[in-house]
């Protein structure tokens, strides 16, 4: 069979990769890495926990489901008719795994041999959905300690919570597990519901990378994917106001010193405008408070923050937030000197020659990255679902001018727009 | 596999290793000090680990060496810290992008390096010992990382149990230190320590990457070749622990939703790779005895995994466990172990975990920082193998040699955290 292939390519990082429509609807992404011996391979849903209210041409009005239900499909995939999907997997050599996130549910394998047998595996398995009450029933007990297991994870915890007061409606201020009580509510015959709507090719992704052949890939996609047509699936979340829900949440647990996220809530975006945002928050953060910042010093100077102060720029399909976290002993007063700091550069600007470093450095950092077929692998995927191309965010960054940054900022960095989550030591 | 690997000795006690593969886009050089793990100096040395890395005389602040290494194409400079047997393991490291990734030409991989030895040959000194600024921030930051062991509960109660396994041994001993002793540092004796270190300590350099590190190499060689040495071999890789003449049981009550079992066998084959293959078969992969039976069809524990602490003869298995459950998680797991005694394991059960082993050793080579310690940790062994070598070592491992193997481990410690009913408040 012959296909339509197209060959994205990055001159600046000598890299490229293949991209193919696949009569049964599904996108495939295929990088292949000379050299390396180790192939990752992702066949992914955009379905995540925070999808709950979906339609379909078939159906007449929005639909909604329990919350947590894509990571409990997801348990149970794993699960064929007549065997465990990780028994098939052992004859290969393959390290098999899923995961489910608030906006995509990915399974995957890493391997070093018998990349074609363990590919059949995957498209296989992911295509043959078999529960019946009694399995339900059973994964509600080991999902149930998952989420106990989680709860006493107060990194987690506190980001969790950040988003439960940053968010009012939308459905990503939920755990991705669910609730004990929200996965009471899932049978069977809701769970083939949701799959039957997102589990659908066109929905989905498939991204390979590491030293592979695209045509035998290709072959054993004629092989294994069974057409679907397209369903028209759309999904929609509550209106969601422009403010905070909450300004502060505290939670005590078992903890040395007390982990607190902070969380500046911003205008979602889609596509193009979506990179473009995200790529220039990551260079604010980085500019207000990364490492090589005078403000990061001076609280580490002054004792409040450690080593573990991270940022981040968390964003999906209706929320954008940019989070900074860590471990301090007070961090009201973290809060209070970003709030400070914000303001300041509001009036002085951002430091021009610290971003020129700051772009060289994220070249070499994402450069670096792409040694990892892992990564090439997550990166396609993640791209494909937000509706890029791979090599985008790079380019993204070379291009980004310090007015880029200003206007992002003057737009989106809202003082009276922040979250504070705390877990602290019992008292 | 198109990996080279030399290593050669420049100075009294220190190696140099450089493992060239051109695949890779990056470079990455590790200098490692080996010191006998005791009280007495893991505090200190882990202290000095985190202050060499903040800063030196051409960038004295954490703040402009951190620029410093952003300029480079975002550089990273490490330290970490470890423990093998009875030594400690300090590491200071940096790895970059290759130069012909510089897009104005630069020499990155010599600069970085030059930076490194910088920290390492050139920190900044006042009064007779390191500055004080930059001490004091990591002091309070290696406190804080103690401290903050209890947060990852299922780490808090590995480092539990194993603190109780080999008590009395130089294992033992925390590689961080403790809270008290790293409270009582004073600078000035954390430098005279460094000097001793420099001086005294096993140190290995190793070089990994896709290569252009001639020039790099040619540095790092003369800065080692004028240091004052007087190196002591005071730690061996291998000290096996000897078995409790009693079961050991510890519980302890902390807030968590859910309790978390440690159990710690000793004994074991003389042989590392019949060791790691038991305990795979045992619970290393997805389909293992522990994995399948009391995970998935007995649903007793939420996670389940076996692991061997090489060089001291000991397999750990950790889980996490429901509170009613722990009586028959406990049954469970050692009837699993038994299981493999008593010969209850099938071909294909060897041959899968063989084939995921066999893999998992494959892919070490495709990631510049796992094949340095890999490299390394086989230098430390005293055995060094291709990867053809190592396929050839596990696949000719017998039935016989595993049935062996889970034989001669017997329980010797059995930790338990579980909930104290506090309950979490909001």
């Amino acid at each position: 069979m012959t296909r339509q292939k197209k060959i994205i390519r990055n001159e600046r990082l000598g890299e490229e990769y293949t991209y193919v429509k696949h009569p049964s609807g599904l996108d495939i992404y295929i990088w292949k890495k000379e050299g390396f011996s180790t192939t990752d391979a992702y066949f992914g849903t955009k379905y995540g926990s925070i999808n709950t209210r979906f339609k379909t041409k078939d159906d007449e009005d929005f639909v909604d489901v329990p919350e947590g239900i894509a990571h409990f499909l997801e348990h149970k995939l794993f699960e064929n008719e007549d065997c465990d999907v990780f028994d098939l997997y052992a004859k290969t050599g393959a390290n098999a795994n899923a995961y489910t996130s608030f906006d995509q549910t990915v399974y995957l394998f890493n391997c070093s041999d018998k990349y074609l047998e363990s590919l059949h595996i995957l498209l296989s398995f992911v295509q043959k959905p078999y529960f019946t009450q009694e399995t339900v029933d059973k994964e509600q007990g080991i999902i149930g300690q998952e989420i106990k297991m989680c709860q006493d994870s107060p990194d987690r915890e506190a980001y969790i919570k950040l988003l439960g007061c940053l968010y009012k409606n939308h459905p990503v201020k939920v755990d991705i597990a669910g609730t004990v009580e929200s996965i009471a509510k899932i049978d069977a015959d809701l769970l083939y519901r949701c799959y039957r709507t997102f589990y659908n090719l066109n929905n989905m992704a498939l991204c390979v990378a590491g030293n592979v052949d695209v045509d035998d890939i290709l072959k054993v996609c004629d092989e294994e994917l069974i057409p679907c047509s397209d369903m028209n699936l759309e999904t929609e979340f509550p209106d969601e106001p422009a403010e905070v829900a909450k300004k502060e949440t505290v939670k005590q647990m078992a903890v040395s010193t007390p982990i607190f996220y902070i969380g500046i809530k911003c205008p979602p975006k889609k596509g193009k405008e979506l990179l473009k945002a995200a790529v220039c928050c990551d260079f604010i953060m980085s500019l207000l408070m990364g490492q090589s910042s005078d403000f990061y010093n001076s609280l580490m100077a002054d004792g409040l923050i450690n080593s573990q102060f991270g940022t981040e720029v968390f964003y999906g399909d209706g929320y954008f937030t940019c989070i900074c976290g860590g471990e301090s002993k007070d961090p009201r007063k973290v809060m209070e000197r970003i709030k400070d700091e914000i303001e300041r550069v509001k009036r002085d600007g951002f430091d021009k020659e610290l971003f020129e470093i700051l772009k060289k450095s994220k070249y070499g950092v994402n450069l670096k990255a792409l040694e990892s077929s892992e990564t090439c692998t997550a990166m396609m995927l993640v791209a494909a679902f937000l509706g890029f191309e791979a090599f985008d965010e790079m380019e993204c960054i070379a291009n980004t001018t310090i007015d880029d940054l200003k206007k992002v900022f003057n737009e989106h960095f809202n003082t009276d727009n922040m979250s504070i989550s705390i877990v602290e030591p019992f008292s | 596999m198109p990996v080279e690997y030399k290593r050669t000795v420049i100075g009294d006690g220190i190696g140099l290793s450089v493992i060239k593969d051109k695949k890779f886009k990056t470079n990455s050089v590790a200098i490692r000090f080996i010191d006998e793990l005791c009280e007495s100096k893991a505090a200190a040395n882990s202290l000095i680990s985190g202050v060499l890395v903040s800063s030196n005389e051409k960038y004295p602040s954490k703040k402009e060496l951190s620029k410093a290494l952003s300029s480079l194409y975002g550089a990273d400079i490490i330290s970490s810290k470890s423990k093998i047997a009875n030594g400690q393991i300090i590491t200071i490291g940096v790895s970059c992008i290759r130069d012909d990734y510089a897009i104005y030409g630069e020499k990155i991989t010599s600069e970085t390096v030059r930076l490194l030895l910088d920290c390492i040959f050139r920190p900044v000194i006042e009064d007779g010992g390191f500055a004080k600024k930059e001490f004091e921030i990591r002091k309070r930051e290696l406190v804080e990382d103690i401290e903050a062991l209890i947060n990852d509960k299922r780490g808090y109660a590995v480092d539990k149990t194993l603190k109780t396994a080999f008590e009395g041994e130089n294992f033992a001993v925390d590689v961080n230190g403790t809270v008290e002793s790293v409270s009582a540092l004073d600078i000035v004796g954390v430098y005279k320590r460094y000097k001793e270190l420099l001086k005294t300590a096993a140190i290995e350099i190793t070089f990994a990457g896709g290569g252009d590190f001639d020039e790099a190499i040619a540095l790092v060689t003369d800065a080692f070749a004028s240091i004052e040495r007087n190196y002591n071999d005071k730690w061996s890789f291998y000290d096996k622990s000897p078995l409790k003449p009693e079961l050991r049981k510890v519980t302890e009550q902390l807030d968590v939703n859910q309790s978390k079992m440690v159990m710690v066998y000793k004994g074991g084959s003389d042989d590392l790779y019949v060791n790691k293959l038991t305990s795979a078969i045992l619970g290393g992969t997805a389909f293992s005895k522990l994995f399948t039976n009391v995970r998935e069809k007995m649903s007793l524990c939420y996670y389940c995994a076996a692991r061997i602490i090489d060089g001291k003869g000991a397999l750990v298995i950790d889980s996490g466990v429901d509170r009613k459950n722990v009586g028959l998680a406990k049954e469970a797991i050692n009837k699993e172990l038994e299981k493999i005694a008593q010969g209850e394991i099938t071909d294909e059960e060897i041959a899968n975990t063989k084939l995921v082993m066999c893999g998992n050793n494959r892919s070490t080579y495709d990631y510049v920082n796992a094949l340095s310690s890999w490299y390394f940790t086989m230098f430390l062994r005293g055995e060094i193998y291709s990867y053809e070598q190592m396929m050839e070592k596990i696949n000719s491992i017998t039935k016989e040699e595993i049935i062996n193997c889970a034989e001669s481990y017997k329980l010797d410690t059995v930790y338990l955290l579980e909930n104290s009913d506090k309950g979490g408040n909001e």
